[in-house]
């Protein structure tokens, strides 16, 4: 009766890139991630759990598992396995997670990944495989290496003073709450690494259990590195290793401290409450399909230019179209030059940017100077002539010229300058009904008592537009 | 058939573990090469106990292969 025998959950043949398919791994005689490797593997038989796990591995050695493990997988980048493993936990149900990662992957670039991903307490199993070095790039110092070991970075042994203390990854897991389970193996010999399977066996008993996050660190050797033979380095965990890692439990909860909460969908009604946005309005939809609008408002920070881009975005959404708004400004957000681009398509939006607008509003000189170039040819551009003296220079592109500044002043609000010239544009393209404008602007301004003058300066500059630039 | 080992010579990388880490000392190891070039592991029957130590020290995923004697005479 066949007692032990290569687990079913590596492929058969482990077909590599460009090569023929080959039965044994990439690692070198007497490495401990083959070991680890079979214990997973073989766990992974036991609980049956081979069509629902996601292995997650990391830059390092370790870095082709998905030659072996016949599971899900994702190649994550380095130190990122835990952030992928969070993605796939939460979207997988069923999911059972491995977040496979060496020491320089886990405790030096990916340290951040880690913390968070254990501090939420993320439904995950992690194997970190300790071998106090970095394996895959030919023996640098890790977080991990020992005081006074060398390394090819270390060559006279790290330095606690220089160098700092070799990271105690257990230790430091364990002063988090969220965690369930956290447990120290050792890869030294037969009898510790049966109970490194145990650990391992554990962490994933809790996935399927739905437990919590679990974390097993695995003392393994890194043989070539280490410049030992695979004996003495097994030895070598046991006299060096093992004193500072202590093996042991460090964790062991029947539940987790924080269970994680699936977010129900919001719901449209409250997400209109979110935007405050909750009043429905009465527009006609228009019939006539409208060719995509690329509109820029700028001027200077305090008139206003970006709230005007929300209320034309605003208005725009009301008659049912595809809308986006993105603003521009420098730090200083008022008295510096600002602009917002807004899109309004009948079609799907790409980019929100505006690089070349359809229809220009300058709202002073330094705008107009920045802009002007950028028009595209046939596009209109509308005038704030009460702060800009200039003319427009280009000649293929249709300029209307309104004192917008004035217009508003003389409705009672000067600030709405910016209303003014979006009611133009809606006049002269047609794309927006004015009678939208005035529905929007009570739903989009908090000051009531604001909303009149406003009103006002939608009245007048639809007046002016009438009398002066209609024919024009 | 008794307690015993096989080795996939192939997929050996001579590393000595399951060698060194046998309590019967029924491994050993060989004098030629497989074609990575590795002096590859062999079982000697000195009452192997079918106990898996060489299957567990073993970071090769399919070198080795424990058989436990199941008393009906076959493999
Ligand atoms: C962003 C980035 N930085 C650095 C590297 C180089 N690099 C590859 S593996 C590795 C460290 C591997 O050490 P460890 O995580 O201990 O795994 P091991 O190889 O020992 O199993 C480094 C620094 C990289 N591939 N990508
Ligand atoms: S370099 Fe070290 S960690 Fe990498 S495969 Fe070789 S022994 Fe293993
Ligand atoms: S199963 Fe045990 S006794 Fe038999 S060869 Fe392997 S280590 Fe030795
Ligand atoms: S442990 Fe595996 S790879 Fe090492 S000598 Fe034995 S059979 Fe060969």
């Amino acid at each position: 009766m066949v007692k032990h025998a290569k687990p079913k959950s590596f492929y058969d043949e482990f077909v590599r890139k460009g090569g023929p398919g080959e039965k044994n791994t990439h690692y070198c005689p007497g490495c401990g991630h083959g070991n680890v490797h079979k214990l997973v593997a073989e766990v992974i038989d036991e609980l049956g759990i081979q069509d629902k796990t996601v292995f997650c591995s990391p830059v390092g050695c370790s870095v082709f598992a998905y030659y072996y493990f016949d599971v899900g997988n994702v190649q994550c980048a380095h130190g990122r396995a835990p952030a992928a493993g969070t993605g796939v936990t939460r979207s997988l149900e069923d999911g059972i997670v491995i977040s496979y990662q060496g020491d320089g992957d886990l405790a030096g670039i990916g340290m951040g990944s880690i913390m968070h991903a254990a501090n939420r307490g993320e439904h995950m199993a992690v194997f970190f495989v300790n071998n106090a070095i970095y394996g895959m790039t030919g023996g640098q110092m890790a977080p991990t290496t020992l005081v006074g070991q060398k390394t090819l970075t270390s060559p006279f042994g790290r330095s606690a003073g220089g160098e700092g203390f070799p990271l105690t990854m257990c230790e430091i897991i364990n002063t988090l709450q969220a965690p369930v389970f956290i447990e120290r193996v050792s890869l030294a010999n037969a009898p510790r690494i049966l109970k490194a399977k145990r650990a391992i066996r554990q962490a994933l008993v809790n996935q399927v259990e739905k437990k919590g996050f679990s974390f097993v660190e695995l003392l393994s050797p890194c043989p070539i590195n280490w410049k030992i033979e695979p004996v003495q380095a097994r030895k070598w965990i046991i006299d060096t290793m093992e004193p500072l890692f202590p093996v042991k439990n460090f964790r062991n909860l029947e539940e987790a401290p924080a269970k994680y909460e699936k977010p129900v969908p919001v719901s449209d009604a409250d997400m209109k409450k979110l935007f405050n946005v909750e009043k429905n309005i009465s527009v006609t939809p228009k019939e006539a399909h409208i060719d995509e609008q690329l509109v820029k408002l700028a001027g200077f920070g305090g008139q206003g230019v970006l709230s005007a881009g929300v209320l034309l975005a605003n208005c725009a959404i009301a008659e049912k179209h595809n809308t986006s708004w993105l603003p521009s400004y420098g730090p200083e957000m008022r008295g510096g030059t600002a602009n917002a681009g807004v899109i309004i398509s009948d079609g799907q939006i790409g980019s929100p940017l505006v690089d070349n607008p359809t229809f220009f509003i300058a709202m002073n000189g330094p705008s107009l100077d920045s802009f002007e170039t950028d028009i595209l040819p046939g596009g209109m551009a509308l005038i704030n002539t009460s702060l800009i003296e200039r003319k427009v220079e280009r000649t293929d592109i249709k300029v209307l010229y309104a004192p917008l500044t004035e217009i508003a002043q003389e409705a009672g609000m000067a600030a709405a300058a910016t209303v003014a010239g979006i009611t133009m544009y809606a006049l002269a393209t047609g794309v927006i009904a004015i009678d939208t404008i005035k529905q929007v602007i009570p739903l989009s301004i908090k000051r009531k008592s604001l909303v009149e003058e406003n009103l006002r300066v939608v009245d007048a500059a639809a007046e002016y537009f009438r009398k002066n630039l209609e024919k024009g | 058939m008794a307690n015993h080992v096989e080795i996939a010579d192939g997929q050996c990388k001579g590393c000595r573990l399951c060698i060194e880490n046998c309590p019967t000392h029924s491994l050993v190891q060989g004098s030629q090469l497989n074609k990575s070039g590795y002096q590859y592991a062999k079982f000697e029957q000195h009452g192997c106990t079918a106990c898996g130590f060489c299957y567990y020290m073993c970071p090769e995923p399919g070198a080795i292969t424990v058989i436990k004697d199941d008393g009906k005479g076959g493999a």
